[in-house]
C-alpha cells in the first residue's frame, strides 16, 4: 500500500470521527420543550409562580449534566411558560400556542377551572397534562395525570394519623370554601374522620367571598370540636380562620391540606399552631433524602427571601416523573411516555415509589400514590412524624364503603 | 332611497373610507399572524361585544356588575341547548342571547329602581346569585365543573369551524353585526333617551320619559349582546365553568372600559384593543404585569380622566394651532 493510500485512509478516519463527534454534539443540542401553563399573575399567581423556582432548578441541573438521555439521543430541556391568569379562555389559548407553535411534548398545569376548557383540545392532540388536583382526573381526559399532589386523597391519611396520635380527640369540625377544591376536601376529610371513629360535628362550606369568619367560627365552636380541619382553605382564609379560633379561646388540633405559615403566624402566636397536622414537609427535613436536601440548599441559595410551599416542588416533581417515563419509553413523544408510565408497576415519586390509583374514585387510574409523609408543626416548622399509605387504608372494606357513601352524600361522582 | 344612500356616503366619505380599510385589514389579518395570535384575536372580538354592550347600559348612568354573569347566561344557555338538546348553533345563537335578555329583564325590575352606588352593589348581588345557581344546581348546570362537550358550530360540511381562522371569521361577522345594531341604537331616539336619563334622570322624568322602563330596556338589550358574546366563547372553549364568569373577569371589563372611556361608542373598543395588545406584549414579564397595568391605569385616570377617547379632544386644539400656523383653516 502506498503512502498516499495510507494518508487517504487516515484522512477518512479523521473525517469520520469528526462527523461522529459533530453528530453527537448535534444530538446533544436537540431540545425537548415542556409547557408550563399556570397562573403567573393575578389573584391565583401563588399557585403557579413558585413552581417556576423548582422547575428552573430542575432544568438547570439536567442541562448542566449534558441533558436528558432518552434512547440514543440526549436532549436539552426547555420550559416554555404561558401565564393563563387562572382563566379558562386564556388557558385554552395558551395550550394551543404551546402545542401547535412551540411543539411541547407535555404540559404542566395547576388544574381546576382551567381544566374543562383545555382538556378537549389536549386529549385530541394526545398531549400529557400534569395537574396538581386529582379530582380533575376523569374518564374523558385520558392524558391528564396527577403525579405529585395527592389532594384530596391524603385527607384520609391525615385523619387516620390524628385518630392514632390523639385518641382523646373525638369530635371534628370541617370547613373549607365553597368551590370544587373546598367541597372535595370537606367530603374526603369527613370520610376520613368517620372511618377513624371520630364524630364529625360540623361540616360546611363557606362562600368564597367570605371576609368575616367570626360567625362561622362561633357556629363551629358551639359544637365543641377537639379538631378543626380547614380542608383545602386558601391561604388568605386559613389566617382568618386561625385568628378567629384563637381569639374565641379555642385550643385543639388543627389540620389542613397545606399551610401558608407566614400569613397564619402574622395573626396567631406560634404556640397556637403547635402540633397542627398536614402532609407537606420542608425539604430540609432530616427524614427526607439527600436529593431533597440538595434541592433545598439550591433553592435557599437562589431564593433566600422566598417562603417554601408545596407549589415550589410539585411541578418539578411532575418533570421527574415525565423524565422517568421518557427514558423508559426511549422516546419523548407524548403518547409513548404516557404508555410507558402506565405500564410501570411503580413509578418514582418525590416521596418514594408510587402506584397508580383513581379508577373507582375519579374514573381513571391516573393518580400516582406513594407512601405519604404526615407532618406536625413544631416550633413553627413542619416535621415528618409518620408515613401512611392510601392503599393500606383502602384495604379495609368498611372504611372504603364509608368513603364512597360520604362522597355520594356530597354529590361527588364516583365510578365504583 | 338610492339618492339618500349616496348622499350619506358622500357626507360620511372619510369614515366609510376608514371603515373599509379597517374591514380589509381585519379580513386579511388572520393570514398575516400566527395561529396563536388568531386565537387571541377571536377572544378580542368576543371581548369587544362585551365592552360595547356594557357601555350601552352605562349610557343610562348605571355601571352593572352583573354583565359578565349575563355573558355566562348566554354561554350556559347555548351549552344546554346545543350539547343537551341538540339544537343547531345558528338557532341557539339568538335563543341564548334571548335567554340572557329574559334573565336580565327579570332582574332589571328591582335593579332599575336603584341608582348610583346602590345599583352597583345590587347588580353585583344579582350576578353573584346567578353564579351561585350554576355552582349549586349540578343538574342541569354541572356545578363547579360546569358543562363540557359543547359542539363546534356547523356551517356547510366543507368549513371546519373548530379551526381558528374559520372561527375568527364567524366571530368577526357576528361582532360586526352586533356593533352595527348597537351603533344604530346609540344614534337612535332610544339611544338619545338613554343619554338624557344619564345626564339628568329627574329632568327626563319631568319631560314624560319613563326612566324605569328605559333603564330596564338598556339593561335587557345590553345583556342580550353579552349573551351573544357568551355563545361565541362557549363554542370556542367547548366548555363552560362558573369560574369563567367570576369577579376577576368583571374587573377586567371595568378596567377596559375605564381605560377606553364610555362617552363615545369607540371608547371601550379602544380600551379593550389597546390593553389586550399591551397584555400580549407584556406576557414575558408576567410577574410585573399587574404593576405595569396598575401604573398605566392610574396615570390614565390622572392625565386622561375621560379615558383614551379623550385623547382626540386634547389634541384637536393643538392640531388647529398647527394648521393655523401653516395658514390652513382649523377643522370643526
Amino acid at each position: 500500500m502506498t503512502r498516499k493510500v495510507w494518508m487517504g485512509l487516515a484522512l477518512l478516519a479523521v473525517f469520520s470521527l469528526f462527523s461522529l463527534g459533530l453528530q453527537e454534539a448535534w444530538a446533544a443540542e436537540e431540545t425537548v420543550k415542556i409547557g408550563y401553563c399556570a397562573p403567573l399573575s393575578g389573584p391565583a399567581a401563588a399557585w403557579g409562580l413558585p413552581g417556576l423556582e423548582g422547575t428552573s432548578i430542575w432544568v438547570d441541573k439536567v442541562n448542566a449534566a449534558g441533558g436528558l438521555k432518552v434512547g440514543d439521543k440526549t436532549y436539552k430541556i426547555e420550559i416554555v411558560k404561558y401565564d393563563d391568569e387562572g382563566d379558562g379562555a386564556k388557558a385554552l389559548v395558551g395550550v394551543k400556542k404551546l402545542v401547535l407553535e412551540d411543539k411541547v411534548v407535555a404540559i404542566l398545569m395547576l388544574g381546576g377551572a382551567t381544566t374543562p376548557p383545555t382538556q378537549p383540545f389536549l386529549s385530541k392532540e394526545k398531549i400529557m397534562c400534569f395537574v396538581l388536583i386529582a379530582s380533575d382526573i376523569a374518564p374523558d381526559r385520558p392524558y391528564l395525570m396527577d403525579v405529585t399532589d395527592n389532594f384530596p386523597a391524603y385527607h384520609l391519611l391525615h385523619t387516620e394519623y390524628i385518630a392514632d396520635a390523639h385518641p382523646k380527640a373525638k369530635k371534628a369540625a370541617i370547613i373549607s370554601q365553597d368551590d370544587e377544591i373546598g367541597l372535595a376536601a370537606i367530603a374526603w376529610s369527613e370520610a376520613g374522620f368517620k372511618a377513624a371513629g371520630i364524630d364529625v360535628v360540623y361540616s360546611k362550606a363557606f362562600g368564597v367571598s367570605t371576609t368575616d369568619f367570626a360567625p362561622i367560627i362561633t357556629a363551629v365552636l358551639e359544637k365543641k370540636p377537639d379538631i378543626i380541619s380547614m380542608g383545602a382553605s386558601y391561604p388568605e382564609f386559613q389566617a382568618l380562620i386561625c385568628e378567629q379560633a384563637y381569639t374565641q379561646g379555642w385550643r385543639g388540633i388543627i389540620t389542613s391540606a397545606c399551610w401558608d405559615f407566614g400569613a397564619i403566624l402574622a395573626k396567631v402566636p406560634k404556640e397556637f399552631m403547635e402540633g397542627a397536622v398536614s402532609g407537606f414537609p420542608d425539604f430540609d427535613d432530616p427524614k427526607l433524602t439527600k436529593d431533597h436536601h440538595d434541592f433545598w440548599a439550591e433553592w435557599k441559595k437562589r431564593y433566600p427571601d422566598h417562603s417554601f410551599s408545596e407549589i415550589v416542588w410539585e411541578y418539578m416533581g411532575a418533570l421527574d416523573v415525565w423524565a422517568y417515563g421518557a427514558q423508559k419509553a426511549g422516546s419523548v413523544k407524548s403518547e409513548d411516555v404516557f404508555k410507558a408510565l402506565k405500564a410501570a408497576d411503580t413509578v418514582p415519586h418525590s416521596f418514594g415509589p408510587g402506584k397508580w390509583f383513581g379508577k373507582e374514585t375519579f374514573g381513571n387510574d391516573n393518580l400516582l400514590v406513594p407512601t405519604w409523609p404526615i407532618t406536625e408543626i413544631h416550633g413553627g416548622k413542619p416535621a415528618i412524624v409518620a408515613y401512611k399509605n392510601l392503599f393500606d387504608w383502602l384495604k379495609d372494606a368498611k372504611k372504603k364503603q364509608i368513603l364512597f357513601d360520604t362522597l355520594k352524600a356530597w354529590n361527588i361522582k364516583t365510578y365504583q | 332611497m338610492i339618492r339618500r344612500i349616496l348622499v350619506y356616503i358622500v357626507d360620511n366619505f372619510r369614515w366609510i373610507g376608514w371603515l373599509m380599510i379597517l374591514g380589509a385589514v381585519l379580513i386579511v389579518l388572520p393570514y398575516m399572524v400566527r395561529t396563536y395570535q388568531v386565537e387571541v384575536l377571536i377572544l378580542l372580538l368576543i371581548d369587544i361585544i362585551l365592552v360595547v354592550s356594557f357601555r350601552l347600559i352605562t349610557t343610562t348612568g348605571g355601571w352593572s356588575l352583573a354583565h359578565v354573569p349575563m355573558m355566562g347566561c348566554g354561554a350556559y344557555a347555548t351549552a344546554l341547548l346545543t350539547a343537551g338538546l341538540g339544537v343547531p348553533f345558528w338557532i341557539s345563537l339568538p335563543l341564548s342571547g334571548l335567554a340572557a335578555a329574559v334573565m336580565a329583564f327579570i332582574l332589571s325590575y328591582p335593579l332599575a329602581r336603584t341608582t348610583g352606588f346602590a345599583f352597583f352593589v345590587a347588580s353585583f348581588a344579582a350576578g353573584d346569585s346567578l353564579r351561585l345557581c350554576w355552582t349549586r344546581f349540578k343538574t342541569p348546570f354541572g356545578g363547579h365543573k360546569g358543562l363540557t362537550n359543547i359542539p363546534v358550530p356547523e356551517f356547510f360540511s366543507s368549513v371546519d369551524l373548530s379551526a381558528p381562522i374559520p372561527y375568527y371569521y364567524l366571530a368577526l361577522v357576528i361582532t360586526a353585526l352586533c356593533l352595527l345594531i348597537m351603533f344604530r341604537l346609540d344614534r337612535s331616539r332610544i339611544g338619545h333617551t338613554f343619554k338624557a336619563i344619564s345626564m339628568n334622570a329627574d329632568l327626563s322624568r319631568s319631560l314624560g320619559i319613563n326612566v324605569t322602563f328605559y333603564k330596564m330596556l338598556a339593561f335587557t338589550i345590553g345583556s342580550f349582546f353579552a349573551g351573544v358574546a357568551g355563545v361565541l366563547l362557549a363554542h370556542r372553549l367547548w366548555a363552560v365553568v362558573p369560574a369563567q364568569f367570576g369577579f376577576v373577569t368583571t374587573l377586567y371589563l371595568l378596567v377596559w372600559v375605564v381605560f377606553g372611556g364610555t362617552r363615545t361608542f369607540h371608547g371601550p373598543i379602544l380600551g379593550v384593543v389597546v390593553l389586550t395588545f399591551l397584555s400580549e406584549l407584556l406576557k414575558p414579564l408576567f410577574e410585573w404585569v399587574p404593576m405595569i397595568f396598575g401604573t398605566i391605569i392610574i396615570l390614565t385616570l390622572i392625565f386622561f380622566p375621560e379615558g383614551l377617547e379623550g385623547l382626540g379632544h386634547r389634541f384637536t386644539p393643538w392640531l388647529d394651532r398647527q394648521r393655523f400656523a401653516a395658514g390652513d383653516e382649523p377643522r370643526h
